[in-house]
């Protein structure tokens, strides 16, 4: 998992270009919306594409993305869940 | 009543000037995007959602940003009443272009959002919270009497206007935008004011 949680800080700051945060700078279980990364709508739809590109995996229930990607932890135990 | 250019902004021949001085330069051999990242850094820019930006906005944005920053000059005229005129010959091609590429695979939502020309407006706008109207023009080279005729249509109703060309693609980075506005009286005591006219704002491109 933990392994998991550093791939996927490193992932997103590639996707989502935030060219001025380090992997080292972002808190697993702090929240990716709204504060800690202060990601936005667009930013959202990234996440989604690289959920599917990355790991093959599509969010079959819109109403859990809130949870999923509440924190780059929450989403690395929804991948751990759901990795094809 | 005339009105007159406060501030202009030019990056061209991989150079950064504002109101004349040049305040950063390029040696080397760089990619538009590498080249305006560059002058980020330069200016102690921070702005981290600049990143997330095609490159036409991040020429936008860095051309507004020592204009409007220039003596708080955006602070000087209401945010509701200064508009955005804006203009290139390139529209988004670049980044069109690149959206296109990814659409074989997983389209883009990040470079979608960047595929017409009068985003770099909401940019600028949304980061110096002006809220006034806002045009951009496709023309095939520079257009100073455009740009003029209708600074001083949209000043007729408004206080000022942050004007001028962004055109972009992989080798090309030219931006030049002036901030123009109405003469008051006590304005036309002041003698270091440009006129706004089409001979002027040409001279400001070229030069």
């Amino acid at each position: 998992m933990e392994n998991l949680i550093q791939d996927l800080k490193v992932q997103i700051i590639e996707q989502l270009n935030l060219a001025e945060v380090k992997p080292e700078d972002i808190d697993a279980s702090a929240p990716l919306f709204g504060e800690g990364l202060g990601l936005d709508s667009i930013d959202a739809l990234e996440l989604i594409v690289l959920l599917e590109k990355q790991y093959g995996i599509k969010i079959k229930e819109p109403q859990d993305a809130k949870n999923i990607f509440h924190s780059v932890k929450t989403l690395a135990e929804y991948i751990s869940a759901n990795k094809k | 009543m005339s009105s007159y250019i406060l501030s202009h902004t030019k990056i061209a021949t991989n150079c950064l000037w504002h109101n004349g001085k040049l305040i950063s330069k390029n040696d080397e051999r760089v990619s538009s995007a590498a080249l305006l990242e560059g002058f980020y850094k330069s200016i102690n820019l921070s702005y981290p959602k600049f990143f997330k930006m095609d490159a036409l906005s991040k020429l936008g944005i860095l051309c507004a940003e020592l204009i409007l920053k220039d003596e708080n000059i955006n602070d000087l005229f209401a945010k509701e009443k200064t508009a955005i005129v804006l203009s290139n010959k390139n529209s988004s091609l670049q980044t069109d272009v690149a959206y296109a590429k990814t659409m074989a695979d997983f389209p883009s939502p990040a470079l979608f959002v960047y595929t017409l020309p009068n985003i770099v407006t909401g940019e600028i706008a949304i980061k110096h919270k002006i809220t006034g109207e806002n045009a951009f023009f496709i023309e095939p080279i520079f257009n100073a009497e455009l740009l003029h005729n209708y600074a001083e249509l949209i000043l007729q109703e408004n206080d000022a206007a942050l004007c001028g060309w962004l055109n972009i693609d992989e080798t090309t980075c030219e931006g030049f935008l002036y901030f123009v506005a109405k003469q008051t009286v006590e304005d036309e005591k002041k003698t270091n004011f440009i006129t706004h006219n089409s001979q002027n704002i040409t001279n400001l491109y070229i030069n």
